[in-house]
């Protein structure tokens, strides 16, 4: 932290002066000029943020949106000057007229918490998780306002109960990991309003969560908006949440600041080239036309690659604490060259499946069919046999590739496992499947830690391909990247699925990938399957109730549609899962 | 397991393994490394080659010759460059040959424990089960007892000799190494990428060496050298007890044993061995770091 | 209750190697507790008064029950029973054992507090090359070092032997000095790893001021996994004691060991060996248990 000088009582005399003309101007909560943010690196000096000017008025939800590496993350912490020690922020940094950067820590901690508060993105990290929620929220209200325990537990009850937690005197006494995602996200954003904060920073608040608590969260956010007239910085890469609820939206790429405008502006008429690139590659849920979509099922005339019959998987929790089912009678049917997607929050079981259908767990009741014949009941030998006719991709595409091994190791060693192919078969194969997915052939020798996540992910797409499998599972592939570079992947698979013909079974989570990606889709919700069928009719006209409400919590990247629908759904309870 | 572990956070970072490049690049750019390896590599030069550098045959001693006092080069290497001791013998050569024993013995065990200790430990983390249980639960006893008095219980038993203070090291020894083994391979069986290669249909034993093991080995590289100390300091004790390496080849431990007596009228009998075990100790200690920053930078150790 | 099964399974392992030490001894057990002109027929008797002649299970029990009983054996060295020794000589060393730890948790918090908070800077590099000197330092060197100057030169401190505190300061010194290394890195560490956590970056925006912070949030969180290691450092304890009593002729445990060690009284050094090990195994459990009561995620099975 630099260490500027507290201003002189001449100096803050004038500040206040200045401060009261402008009152008659536009009085905005929050404006920043200019802007800079230099990283001192090993390897020089990164400018992660440059030129950025922000204003935000008084009960405005200013959404900034941008990629990873954008510099919308390092400008929400530089505000609170919580940027990192290598860091330096040059510029102005504004808070109702008073400057906040070069601000010792003192003063910055008289700030921080009290009129600006900050919501971060993993609830469960952000919360210790040796001290009860409550200790940690009374703390933080003894500190900034000198009261009485008692009183500060009066408060954050009150607060808890404003954010929709039920029961909040009992609450205060939980340890984090006693709640839900989503609870832990309502306990994070009382904290932070607790003090009557001016300005409420929220760095990616539902990324984390699943989109049904997302509705509720950004429905929460607006409420809290409405009724205390807080200001709200709202950083996100998802074009859906700043449909749903901002006012103002600021684009950036590469640390600089490419659009400002308005929701409704931005989204009619993007002005810049890349906002417009970045509103294209956002999936869109398809919509059912009228007579257009298949209502039956296609029946496949070949016999199912895959077929899941009453698929059953129980886990028990140890000693005597009973069992979990995580998978309770699941069937469904894949044939050559269909995609299927299998759709679902998380502790739906979706991925459970994909594991048993892959080998990686075993089936408590019901079977699994590949080719006609399941692998876990053959010996081990021919089970392994069955197993080559299938690929599988992860969702974390660094942490799926062995650290130890260079690229061109992990993608032939499937092929190194069989017997029968020189090293110099197996080379050519890496080559043809390096090219298959647009990688140059120089990446053979890197290693993981090299390659950004598109290009690992890559990666792994081409060692499942190797052996010419019948059947890809693929893991929510692509959950982990950027939405440009998740485009890029899932355009990939479309055409190798076109070129090389396999069958495909996709898990995700995200309901417009699925719709845009999948044949046929099956809904999953604690371990049943809810609906199953065309994947644009399921989605696009659901008929389940679970499907339903999970359909209408998608927000949609268009924010005249998303908030008309918004009315439709109406105003449910704002209690918590 | 003895020890409950608290949960880790789950995010796993960008940047995990290393090219051999960047390997070579850390270990010169290391300070710490190159301190230990440079002063490992010289105590283990003019220990190793001990026997043939001493002037003075170490277990020969003249009773004419006893408590000189350190002639430092006054005489060349000729002389009795850090004195004599109670019974005429060079101090230096002493040091010398002893630390040559002292080293081979901590080499030995390291090595061979280190051997038993990550066989046993992939066995315990990959295959679990029963193998698992009864390893754990042998770790566990022998966790127990302190290195220390195990040791003594055995070699008072058995009679102190080379062998048998290599033996019942080597025996000890093992046990923490199984540990981390175990505990490495459990948390590396739970990554994607082992899960990858159990889609790809890779079987047990090719999937503990192929996959497994380099992920493994870093932090066990980092145990062995600072394990070098311990037992260097292990072997001392015992010798100093009467109960490591026999009298009279010189040891250490058996130094500052035999030099108690003497310390308020020839401390050097007593000061040289100790500050040889310390400097040794310290040297492969700073190697210990200095691998463990080369291979982990990341650590907050 | 698995946790607790486990243990007694290690409890009855330690009783078994317990019982092979003696077993493993070359000569008669019977022939050390008699006078050496004892007659063969005095030999026989106390062989069948040992119950020597039974096969090796029913001796097996037969120790167990005895054990249950709490009859350790009988000591030849000092004519009286193994659990009276034991009883009286206890207490000793956990008086030297809780006075050591104390002494080394006095430096090393602050030590490692110190090096986290102001970590890469110049007292980093002080506190942890004062760790890694606790680290390599013999506590053979260090004991009979610090005799020479502070009791023999300097004349401040007694020699050794036992009484009144001046007795206790240098050697719990030097079992603080076994200690504290290991609890500055790991407190070190667990620091910069607490410090690095969302939840301190969650705290530093409520704008909680840094003290509190380092003390009251991020301590408790880098404490936790030194709960974990306090059973191996009973065990240092338990180790270093067997030199330091030695030395000090601190009549402890260890003073006890090392006596029975050195005149082969086996039947004394077999019971320390179960004591000590029983102490570790039960105090290992407890350590366990405490730390769920720490950290609610962690249930205890």
């Amino acid at each position: 932290m630099s260490m500027q000088p507290i201003p002189t009582s001449k100096e803050s005399s004038r500040m206040a002066s200045a401060e009261r003309s402008t009152e008659a101007a536009l009085d905005p909560v929050l404006s920043i000029a200019g802007l800079n943010v230099t990283f001192a690196t090993s390897s020089g000096l990164v400018e992660a943020v440059r030129g950025v000017d922000l204003t935000a008025s008084k009960g405005e939800i200013v959404a900034i949106v941008g990629e990873s590496g954008s510099g919308k993350s390092v400008t929400s912490r530089a505000i609170l000057g919580l940027h990192p020690t290598n860091a330096t922020v040059a510029g102005s940094i504004k808070l109702s007229g008073e400057e906040l950067v070069g601000l010792n820590e003192e003063r910055f901690n008289e700030v921080r918490g009290s009129r600006i508060s900050m919501v971060f993105q993993e609830p469960s990290r952000a919360l210790n998780p040796v001290f009860t929620i409550g200790s940690q929220m009374v703390d933080t209200i003894r500190i900034h306002r000198g009261v009485s325990r008692k009183e500060a537990r009066d408060r954050a009850i009150e607060m808890l109960g404003l954010v929709g937690i039920p029961e909040p005197q009992e609450r205060l006494g939980y340890y984090p990991h006693q709640l839900s995602g989503g609870q832990k996200q309502r306990v994070m954003i009382a904290t932070a309003v607790s003090c009557d904060p001016e300005l409420i920073i929220a760095d990616e608040p539902t990324t984390a969560l699943d989109v049904t608590v997302q509705a509720e969260i950004l429905r929460l956010l607006r409420d809290l908006r409405d009724r205390l007239g807080t200001t709200i910085l709202l950083i996100t890469h998802n074009m859906g949440v700043v449909a749903d609820i901002a006012d103002r939206v600021v684009v950036m790429n590469q640390g600089r600041i490419v659009e400002t405008a308005g929701t409704f502006e931005l989204f009619a008429a993007p002005k810049d080239a890349y906002t417009r690139t970045l509103l294209s590659v956002v999936p869109q849920l398809q919509s059912v036309e009228a007579g257009g979509a298949e209502t039956e099922l296609v029946s496949t005339q070949e016999p199912a690659i895959l077929k899941v019959s009453e698929l059953t998987v129980r886990f028990s929790r140890g000693f005597g604490r009973g069992n979990f089912l995580a998978v309770d009678d699941v069937s469904f049917a894949l044939g050559a060259g269909e995609t299927l997607a299998i759709v679902g929050e998380s502790g739906s079981g979706k991925s459970t499946v994909a594991k048993t259908i892959a080998g990686l767990q075993k089936p408590t009741l019901g079977t699994v069919r590949l080719h006609g014949v399941d692998p876990h009941g053959s010996n081990g030998r021919r089970a392994r046999e069955l197993r080559r006719g299938v690929g599988y991709i992860f969702q974390d595409p660094n942490g799926s590739l062995n650290p130890h091994h260079r690229v061109e190791a992990s993608i032939g060693a499937p092929l190194s496992l069989e017997r029968g192919h020189s090293s110099k078969q197996i080379s050519n194969r890496i080559d043809e499947l390096l090219d298959a997915v647009r990688l140059p052939r120089s990446i053979r020798t890197k290693y993981p830690h090299q390659l950004s996540g598109g290009q690992s992910q890559r990666v792994a797409i081409a060692r499942a391909l190797i052996r010419r499998p019948s059947l890809l599972i693929a893991d929510e592939p692509t959950s982990a990247l950027d939405v440009s570079v998740q485009a890029q992947v899932l355009t990939l698979l479309e055409e190798l699925k076109d070129d090389l013909g396999f069958a495909c079974l996709f898990i995700t989570h995200d309901l417009a990938v699925a719709s845009s990606f999948a044949d046929t889709a099956v809904v999953m919700s604690k371990g049943r399957v809810v609906e199953h069928g065309p994947a644009v009719r399921v989605l696009g006209d659901p008929q389940a109730e679970y499907t339903k409400k999970l359909v209408a919590a998608l927000p949609i990247a268009d924010p005249v549609r998303q908030r008309a629908r918004r009315k439709l759904i109406g105003v449910s309870s704002v209690s918590s899962r | 397991m003895n020890i409950a572990v608290p949960p880790r956070t789950a995010a796993a970072p960008v940047q995990t393994g290393r090219a051999f490049s960047a390997v070579r690049h850390k270990i010169t750019s290391s300070k710490l490394f190159m301190i230990g390896a440079v002063g490992v590599f010289v105590i283990a030069l003019i220990c190793l080659l001990a026997p043939w550098i001493v002037a003075f045959d170490p277990e020969q001693g003249g009773l004419q010759s006893r408590l000189l006092p350190p002639q430092w080069f006054s005489e060349g290497l000729g002389g009795h460059v850090l004195g004599t001791d109670q019974l005429g013998r060079d101090v230096l050569s002493r040091v010398l040959v002893g630390g040559q024993y002292s080293l081979m013995i901590a080499l030995t065990v390291v090595v061979g424990g280190m051997l038993i200790g990550i066989a046993l430990g992939l066995i315990a983390g990959y295959f679990g089960g029963i193998a698992d249980a009864i390893i754990m639960r042998v770790v566990d006893v022998m966790m127990s007892l302190p290195t220390l008095i195990v040791a003594l219980c055995f070699v008072a038993v058995l009679g102190p000799s080379f062998q048998n203070v290599i033996i019942v090291l080597a025996l000890t020894s093992w046990v923490l190494t199984a540990r981390v083994v175990r505990g490495s391979t459990l948390a590396v069986r739970s990554t994607d990428y082992i899960a990858a290669a159990r889609v790809m249909g890779a079987g047990g034993g090719r999937m503990m060496i192929r996959e497994i093991l380099p992920n493994v080995l870093p932090p066990i590289l980092i145990m062995a050298s600072q394990q070098i100390g311990v037992i260097l300091l292990t072997e001392a004790g015992m010798s100093f007890l009467g109960m490591g390496i026999p009298a009279p080849t010189p040891s250490w431990g058996g130094m500052i044993a035999g030099g108690q007596a003497y310390i308020a009228t020839a401390p050097w009998i007593v000061v040289a061995p100790g500050m040889a075990l310390m400097l040794a100790v310290l040297a492969f200690n700073l190697l210990g770091d200095g691998v463990r920053d080369v291979l982990d930078p990341r650590s907050t150790n | 209750m698995r946790r607790a099964l486990q243990t007694l399974i290690v409890l009855f392992g330690i009783t078994v190697i317990a019982f092979i030490l003696v077993r493993v001894a070359p000569g008669n057990p019977a022939a050390l507790m008699l006078p050496a002109d004892a007659t063969d027929e005095q030999l026989v008797a106390m062989e069948a008064f040992m119950g020597l002649d039974q096969p090796l299970i029913v001796q097996y029990f037969t120790y167990l029950g005895n054990l249950l009983q709490g009859n350790l054996g009988y000591s030849f060295t000092y004519r009286q029973d193994v659990t009276t020794l034991i009883a009286a000589a206890l207490p000793m060393t956990a008086i030297l054992g809780l006075a050591g730890m104390f002494l080394s948790l006095l430096v090393s918090i602050p030590l490692g507090m110190l090096a986290a908070v102001r970590r890469g800077t110049a007292w980093d590099t002080f506190a942890m090359i004062a760790a890694l000197i606790g680290q390599s330092m013999s506590t053979v060197w260090l004991a009979v070092a610090l005799v020479l100057v502070f009791a023999v030169q300097l004349g401040w401190l007694p020699t050794s032997g036992s009484g009144g505190i001046e007795y206790l300061i240098l050697p719990a010194i030097c079992v603080a000095s076994q200690d504290y290394a290991l609890t500055t890195r790991m407190l070190r560490s667990g620091m910069i790893g607490a410090l690095g956590q969302d939840y301190i970056m969650a705290a530093r925006a409520r704008g909680v001021p840094k003290l509190r912070i380092y003390w009251h949030y991020a301590f408790k969180n880098a404490v936790l996994p030194l709960v974990t290691v306090v059973g191996s450092q009973i065990g240092m304890v338990l180790a270093g004691s067997l030199i330091i009593e030695r030395i000090f002729n601190w009549p402890g445990i260890g003073l006890l060991m090392s006596n029975a060690i050195a005149s082969r009284d086996l039947q004394l050094i077999q019971s320390i060996l179960l004591i000590s090990g029983f102490i570790y195994a039960v105090l290992n459990l407890f350590v366990d248990a405490l730390y769920t009561v720490l950290d609610k995620r962690i249930a205890f099975a």
